[in-house]
């Protein structure tokens, strides 16, 4: 327990003064809250169904994070830089030479992805509660707390999707080439491979599974699909839901593709120079 | 338990692709040894203190430290500078030695002592990135000294020191050295390595080629270069004479080894008595650094 307690101290000395953290951060931050702004300012409804009930309880519980995911690219970014900076600056090298293990290396970088992990959590949760009842005008009941899990759905995703950022990292460990990689693999690289060659499993590919995790809001999307197929009397098929999986089985797939990251990744540093 | 060397170092073999950095090396440091690991670049000293740190993977052989195998809890003993320094330039100095102090698991309060040491404490909440490279060495001496190590590695301490930090770092090895902890520092600097270490090993091509106590590799033989107008025949002179063991000819000047008992000044006289006067005759005053350039020819 004093173990882990150095190395979170550690990690969080050398992230939360990283310019790179707060920059990222910022960003994230910033985008997902003008993007929120500018949407509750669109005043469209397709008959019942109107944009400001995104912002209503219990939609915005998942509206929030669908958002959100939007830009776990960022989120990906930055984890990836964070450690590929670790080999750029040798500065991995120091720690293990100061007492280290590469395992405590690994736990160190987990923490780091943990942490981001919970600003997507707070932030969802945070700015869910807080827009439900600015933009919503909803009034307090428990009711409100119907969904309210939706945000450590999030959370859980952000997880393994950093958790596959940081595995390109110690695979490639280069910045650029990491980054180019992994955008690379989200599109088109898996959509390309699942596509083709198993197109019977493809719900089961990390991407699917972890984008399967935050969707349009449920009752919403159908409402939506109806109302914008009576609106365009287009026959063609609108669906906002990505993942047949139920959110349970994709949760439980998620957790294992992280543990499975985690693993390669460690197998990865064990086997580097430093 | 008092007789268990500090480092032992059995059969290391590293290869990079297929050149043998490190080629079988056997090395042996007894605890209070300060010990000086020479050799020219490329020589295999820097994969050699990696190897035993656990930094690259070797190819085979063995290392213990304190006779046991390398491992995180074993590397908290020792206080290690490879190659160059190495911290995060974004964080203070306070901020970089906390990471080390937590990751060696000792208390913070050691930082004010070692910025102490290596006078840097006026420069404690400065960032790493602004530091001069003479003071980023030292701020990497005071990450060495944190913690209050038993063993010192030192690779290339004096790179970037100005002379005070040359000096100051002289009284910090003697300082650690006077406490018992043992040190193995690679230099290229002989003078250094010959005022402060105990032992030395010479490194060529990834092998060991010499190795001892340094009172046992200097000899007495004297080394001279000499140069005068005709180098021929002053080439021709030395190889009658009886004075001379050996002798390297160079573009402008010919080293000369000199036969045990001999001084520069025999040598002076024997060339005059064959009318051969020399525009220079200059005694090489560091004679590790003689044996060494013999040594690696």
């Amino acid at each position: 327990m004093i173990i882990m307690a150095k190395i979170i101290s550690v990690e969080n000395i050398k992230t939360f003064s990283s310019n790179t953290f707060r920059l990222f951060i910022t960003l994230h931050l910033t985008f997902f809250f003008l993007i929120v702004i500018a949407i509750s300012g669109i005043e469209f409804s397709l008959g019942e169904v109107s944009v400001l009930s995104l912002y209503k309880f219990e939609n915005i519980w998942e509206f929030f994070p669908w958002i959100a995911s939007q830009f776990n690219l960022l989120l990906g970014i930055l984890t990836i830089t964070l450690i590929t900076n670790e080999f750029r600056n040798n500065t991995f090298r120091i720690q293990i030479l100061n007492g280290l293990s590469r395992e405590d290396l690994l736990l160190g970088k987990l923490w780091m992805i943990f942490t981001v992990s919970f600003y997507a959590f707070i932030l969802t949760m945070g700015g869910a509660l807080a827009m439900g009842f600015l933009i919503g005008e909803e009034e307090f009941s428990w009711n409100i707390f119907h969904k309210a899990y939706m945000p450590l759905v999030y959370c859980i995703q952000t997880f393994g999707y950093l958790c596959l950022a940081g595995f390109f990292a110690f695979l490639l460990k280069r910045t650029a080439v990491s980054i180019i990689v992994f955008i690379l693999y989200l599109f088109p690289g898996e959509i390309l491979v699942r596509k083709i060659f198993f197109s019977d499993w493809e719900q089961y590919f990390p991407t699917k599974v972890l984008s399967g995790l935050t969707k349009f809001p449920g009752e919403m999307s159908v409402k939506f699909e109806q109302a914008i197929q009576t609106f365009s009397n287009n026959k063609e098929q609108i669906n906002f839901v990505t993942s047949d999986l139920s959110l349970q089985l994709n949760i439980a797939i998620t957790l294992i593709y992280s543990l499975v990251f985690v693993l390669l990744s460690y197998w990865i540093l064990k086997r580097t120079n430093l | 338990m008092g007789k268990t060397p500090v480092l032992e170092i059995k059969g290391l073999t590293k290869y990079y692709g297929k050149l043998a950095a490190v080629d079988d090396l056997n090395l042996k440091v007894e605890r209070g040894m300060v010990y000086g690991l020479l050799g020219p670049n490329g020589s295999g000293k820097t994969t050699t203190l990696s190897s035993a740190l656990g930094l690259i993977r070797i190819n085979s052989g063995e290392v213990r430290w304190f006779g046991q195998a390398n491992s995180a809890k074993i590397r908290r003993r020792i206080g290690c500078l490879i190659e160059y320094p190495v911290f995060y330039p974004y964080l203070t100095l306070n901020d970089n030695l906390k990471i080390i102090t937590r990751a060696k698991r000792v208390s913070d309060q050691c930082i004010n002592r070692v910025l102490g040491l290596t006078k840097l404490l006026d420069r404690k909440h400065s960032k790493f990135k602004h530091l001069s490279s003479g003071l980023k060495q030292r701020m990497a001496l005071a990450a060495v000294l944190a913690g209050d190590p038993e063993v010192l590695i030192l690779d290339e301490p004096t790179k970037g020191l100005d002379p005070e930090g040359f000096s100051d770092l002289r009284e910090i090895i003697n300082d650690q050295t006077k406490q018992g902890k043992t040190i193995v520092m690679a230099s290229h600097i002989l003078d250094e390595v010959e005022k402060v270490c105990t032992h030395v090993g010479i490194l060529k091509e990834g092998k060991l080629i010499q190795e001892g106590q340094v009172k046992d590799i200097l000899t007495d033989k004297e080394v001279v270069i000499v140069a005068g107008e005709d180098l021929q025949t002053i080439g021709e002179k030395l190889s009658e004479s009886d004075l001379v063991e050996d002798y390297e000819m160079f573009k402008d000047e010919i080293r000369v080894v000199l036969r045990k008992n001999y001084k520069s000044n025999d040598l002076n006289n024997y060339l005059l008595k064959h009318g051969v006067v020399l525009s220079k005759l200059e005694m090489l005053k560091n004679r590790l650094e003689t044996e060494f350039l013999e040594l690696i020819k």
